[in-house]
């Protein structure tokens, strides 16, 4: 990581995050019933934004929930870091107010257990490896 | 044929095991993939839920153990994001949460519980209410409860999983067990299918290869037939063995013949006894052409060439035939044409004779012309008469053996047939090309291409057994004569002794040896047959006679054999070799020759 703020750490402020280009998506996800909107950044754009060199990193959640990724290419799907679920900023209690999320209809390989494992909410911290 | 639907059947079995090891890997990879990923939705929403319920506990302890009132709202603010954590945790499940799990009743009951906890407690949830200790230590409690219900789901799912867990093991265990089988299988079916195979094709590579032979057989028999080779071979079988028994008979005859010239006294005795002597002639002539053929099949004919002069031979041929010619009153005309030929001299007078002698015996009246002349660098040879001629679809069949035209009464005095048919063989050996043209009533003409020769001054005679070139002084000589015919050795005693010669007859080789041991004597010459008693040969008995007398003591071989094997073994062994029946002349001067050369 080559942009950093404090230390060797990148704090991202929710400002940060909505100045970079946005990826909005329906879909349909395995933890609530019909089709929902989700509005975000995309990871690949966010690692350009703070120039990290690795791809693999762990999520951590707000409920001490830590996953490791490693092989999910960023380049090739949109997956993002979503802040807008329907149109609006998610509380915490809405899983929010940030969650990883994969464009699952639009690309149904995406939708492994590994991939759902992956996809953490309450998003506080990526830990690059 | 039937080998090869054999071996499908083993080879199908094969890809039959094939297709179910591969059908097993599929499953064994699935079955794995199964035991990897089973529960790991379920586990981790237990473990987090579970998670979730203690953090909530001990924030809410952690606020009310603490006293300072500073630090209370930084206390408050965290239970109660625990409780919104815990909440998201509860409201949001669904079936992609739980997995197995929502169809369990107890995990039903548990999340209906847990929202009813959480909805009775969310007022008290908010920065402004400061909560007493004893409806914290409440919740504490309840949330503890909640978290152990929690906790034993995940021990039964634990268990479950086990159960699983074995199951799929044993499954496991089975695939692999029928994957090694099948594989085993599968080997087997396809060492059968390839042994099969290759036995099929061994077998059919050895059918081929008997075919093959079987045909090569037949078409070496099928050459053979068509050839003549076989009918040839049991002709001379049949010479060999016909002519031999004929010849010591004849062989006799002509030797008591020349004996009997001397004591026959009358002017009708001598006529008489001549033409006795001509029929025996004739008699030697047929067999003579016959053993001829046979040497000539054989290949026991040796070639030697030489420059020689047409007209030479000519003259000889007419000095030969003139006496038959003015017999039957037909005109012999040889013309002078100065040509030379390289040839053998022997062979080649001998087609000429043949050609000569058959024109004589074809025509009743007119003339036979011998002729020469220069075509190339060959001499045409033209024997022509004015005979009845042959048709053009006989022109080839006149030279089969014993073919006749015109003979059908079979007048031995015509020869046997077999006269074109030497002339055929000879111009074959001699290398010249035999030609004939012939209609019927215009006579025939016989053309002969020899290669030319050179015009050489003195040719000397070759050492040739000739008659009358030696003058008949036997007196003196002695002669040994081993024969084990009683007729033959008869015979010869009567003609040798009148020219005054010391004759030793012996039916043997010991009886030779023993006569010479008891007499003390030395043969001049000694005359063998070839064939002895007890498969003895005659050049045998002319060494041991010549060990016995410790001397090379001239000697000759007289055979009667017409087999082309005998003949080349006696022709191989270098003796002098006369051919029964011997001609007395022949035979006479024979032994003059002989007794001449310096041991």
């Amino acid at each position: 990581m080559t942009n950093t703020n404090v230390n060797n750490e990148a704090h991202i402020t929710r400002a940060m995050l909505e100045s970079l280009p946005s990826v909005e998506f329906d879909t349909t996800t395995p933890w609530a019933d019909g089709i929902q909107n989700f509005v975000g950044v995309r990871i690949s754009d966010l690692f350009d934004f703070i120039g990290a060199s690795s791809q693999s990193y762990v999520a951590e959640g707000l409920d001490d929930y830590k996953f490791t990724i490693t092989d999910i290419d960023v380049e090739r799907y949109p997956i993002i870091i979503a802040y807008l679920h329907n149109g609006s900023p998610m509380s915490v209690r809405k899983l929010g107010p940030l969650r990883i999320m994969f464009p699952f209809d639009d690309y149904p390989e995406l939708l492994t257990p590994k991939n759902q494992s992956s996809a953490v909410w309450q998003l506080i911290k990526l830990e690059l490896l | 044929m039937k080998k090869q639907w054999l071996a499908s059947i083993p080879g199908l079995a094969a890809l039959l095991c094939a297709a179910i090891m591969l059908y097993l890997t599929v499953e064994i990879d699935q079955t794995r993939k199964e035991l990897q990923q089973d529960g790991v939705l379920e586990f981790n929403f237990i473990q987090q839920v579970d998670h979730n319920f203690d953090e909530l506990a001990q924030a809410l302890n952690n606020y009310v153990n603490v006293a300072e009132e500073q630090k209370k709202p930084v206390l408050r603010d965290k239970y109660i994001l625990k409780y919104d954590l815990l909440y998201a945790s509860i409201f949001n499940v669904t079936q992609g949460w739980l997995g197995r799990l929502s169809s369990l009743e107890s995990a039903q009951l548990l999340i209906s519980d847990a929202k009813a906890f959480l909805q009775s407690y969310e007022p008290l949830m908010s920065s402004d209410v400061a909560i007493q200790s004893d409806t914290l230590q409440q919740i504490s409690s309840e949330a503890r409860s909640l978290s152990s219900r929690v906790y034993s789901l995940g021990l039964y799912l634990f268990q479950q999983k086990s159960i699983i867990r074995d199951k799929m093991s044993n499954r496991m265990d089975d695939l692999y067990d029928a994957f090694w089988i099948i594989g085993a299988s599968f080997l087997l079916a396809t060492l059968l299918t390839i042994t099969l195979l290759v036995t099929v094709s061994r077998r059919a590579a050895d059918l081929s290869a008997d075919a093959q032979q079987t045909q090569s057989k037949l078409t070496t028999a099928l050459d053979e037939l068509t050839s003549g080779d076989i009918e040839r071979q049991a002709q001379n079988r049949f010479m060999a063995a016909a002519s031999h028994d004929l010849r010591q008979p004849l062989h006799a005859l002509g030797l008591y013949l020349a004996a009997l010239k001397s004591h026959v006294n009358s002017e009708q005795g001598l006529k008489i006894l001549d033409n006795t002597y001509q029929s025996t002639e004739a008699l030697n002539q047929l067999l003579n052409s016959m053993l001829d053929l046979s040497k000539l099949d054989a290949g026991v004919v040796d070639v030697t060439s030489e420059h020689l002069s047409l007209d030479e031979i000519f003259e000889r041929i007419h000095q030969t035939f003139l006496p038959n010619a003015n017999l039957q009153n037909l005109d012999l005309v040889v013309k002078k044409s100065g040509e030379w030929v390289y040839s053998d001299r022997a062979l080649l007078e001998r087609v000429l004779s043949n050609l000569v002698s058959n024109a004589l015996n074809y025509t009743d009246e007119g003339t036979i012309t011998v002729s020469a002349q220069s075509i190339d660098d060959h001499a045409k040879i033209i024997v022509a008469d004015t005979g009845a001629g042959i048709p053009e679809s006989e022109h080839e069949a006149i030279f089969n053996e014993y073919y006749q035209l015109h003979n059908p009464e079979r007048d031995r005095t015509k020869g046997l047939g077999l006269g074109l048919s030497i002339v055929k063989r000879l111009t074959r050996l001699l290398n010249i090309k035999l030609s004939i043209s012939s209609k019927p009533q215009n006579g025939t003409q016989f053309e002969l291409l020899v290669p030319a020769g050179k015009q050489i001054d003195g040719v000397a005679d070759t050492v040739r057994i000739r008659s009358g070139s030696y003058p008949k002084n036997l007196a003196g000589l002695s002669i040994l004569v081993i024969d084990d015919e009683h007729d033959v050795r008869d015979g010869m005693d009567s003609l040798l002794s009148q020219y005054q010669c010391r004759v030793v007859l012996a039916d043997s080789i010991e009886d030779a040896c023993a006569q010479i041991i008891d007499l003390n004597w030395t043969p001049d010459v000694i005359i063998a047959d070839y064939r002895l008693r007890d498969e003895k040969t005659g050049d045998t008995a002319i060494q041991r006679v010549r060990e016995e007398v410790n001397e090379d003591v001239p000697a000759m071989i007289i055979t009667g054999d017409t087999s082309p094997e005998r003949l080349r073994e006696a022709t191989a062994s270098g003796f002098l070799l006369l051919h029964k029946p011997v001609i007395g002349e022949e035979l006479l001067d024979a032994i003059v020759q002989l007794a001449g050369e310096p041991t």
